[in-house]
């Protein structure tokens, strides 16, 4: 009779020192990963590689684009103006221009027409072209130059009214 | 009597361990941030971004080729006339080697043709540019199309980069 206390005693000590020793475990692995966690984190994401809103090499590339003339002297800001869309002559050249130099370092890349009234901020109204396809989608037209906040770069020259040509460089997801 | 004793006893190594989690918790967390904030920004991608522009400003103006960089006097002072300065910070020795490098080659957009090539700073940068590695210089290749007022077309290709690893890389 005298020794069953102490037995139960006994039990519940060792009951409570086990709760206590998986505690710091617990404790342990959690500071661990964190750890962990913090330094690989550390590691990968101190580049200052803004999002930026320009891309000055990349719109330079489109002036000069514009400015080009074809075999019978049109430039192609012209040709674009009074055509629907882009021919073989604009739409291969902007390919080679665009695509080889720009296309390795942005997400996606688009040259096409855009139609829509001015000042409208949501998702234009593009024309789909056979050389770059169906304009990104989720890129808006960018009036606020906000960083980190830009899905890209977009970079617009007006042909007539409600008719942009529009170059736009989506940055990687 | 006795039970009151083992009470005292078990708070004071129950405190003990407390203490013990604490310190540990207080140095993980030091830690942490000691090595986030500790680890410095790396500007260099942006500079080397920055540097190319300017070479893209100088080289091509509203859309046509600036057709003094063609001129033997113009590429004598490359530098002074695009208005760049490798003037840096007297700190880590900066000063006795040059931290930034600019290469230009304009050649002809058919044909691939080497038009021209221009080479400023420090050489010996560009070949650590093949290598990885967490404290190397960063180099950034930019490309850009350009014409002349006469439908010549040219391809201008920027080879820009920054070391500055003392200050940015860790």
């Amino acid at each position: 009779m005298r020794n069953k206390p102490q037995i139960k005693n006994k039990r519940a000590q060792v009951g409570e020192t086990v709760t206590w020793i998986v505690a710091t475990v617990i404790i342990i692995v959690i500071l661990a990963i964190s750890l962990f966690v913090s330094s690989f984190y550390t590691r990968t994401s101190k580049d200052l590689d803004f999002s930026k809103t320009t891309d000055t090499l990349a719109s330079k590339s489109f002036f000069s684009y514009l400015l080009t003339k074809d075999a019978e002297g049109n430039i192609v800001y012209e040709q674009l103006k009074n055509q629907e869309n882009l021919n073989e002559f604009n739409g291969n050249l902007g390919k080679r221009i665009f695509l080889d130099f720009y296309a390795k370092g942005y997400g996606g890349l688009w040259v096409g027409i855009i139609t829509n009234k001015p000042g409208y901020l949501g998702e234009p109204d593009s024309l789909k072209n056979d050389y770059f396809g169906e304009r990104p989608k989720n890129i808006k037209q960018i009036e606020s130059k906000t960083p980190f906040m830009n899905p890209g770069v977009s970079e617009k020259i007006k042909l007539k009214e409600n008719k942009f040509i529009e170059l736009v460089l989506k940055r990687s997801e | 009597m006795i039970s009151l004793k083992n009470k005292k006893a078990a708070e004071k190594i129950i405190s003990v361990y407390w203490f013990v989690i604490l310190f540990i918790v207080a140095a993980a967390i030091v830690y942490m941030t000691a090595s986030f904030y500790g680890k410095p920004y790396d500007a260099r991608k942006i500079e080397a971004d920055l540097l190319a522009d300017k070479v893209a400003k100088c080289i091509s103006e509203a859309g046509y080729l600036n057709e003094e960089v063609l001129e033997q006097q113009f590429l004598e002072n490359f530098l002074g006339n695009c208005n760049i300065n490798f003037n840096v910070e007297d700190a880590y020795g900066w000063r006795e080697q040059e931290q930034y490098y600019i290469e230009l080659n304009l050649s002809d957009f058919s044909s691939g043709e080497k038009i021209l090539e221009i080479k400023e700073g420090n050489t010996k940068l560009k070949s650590f540019c093949n290598l990885k590695g967490d404290n190397l210089p960063v180099c950034l290749e930019r490309s850009l199309y350009v014409i002349n007022k006469d439908n010549n077309q040219y391809r201008a290709d920027i080879l820009s980069i920054i070391r500055k690893t003392e200050k940015n890389a860790q």
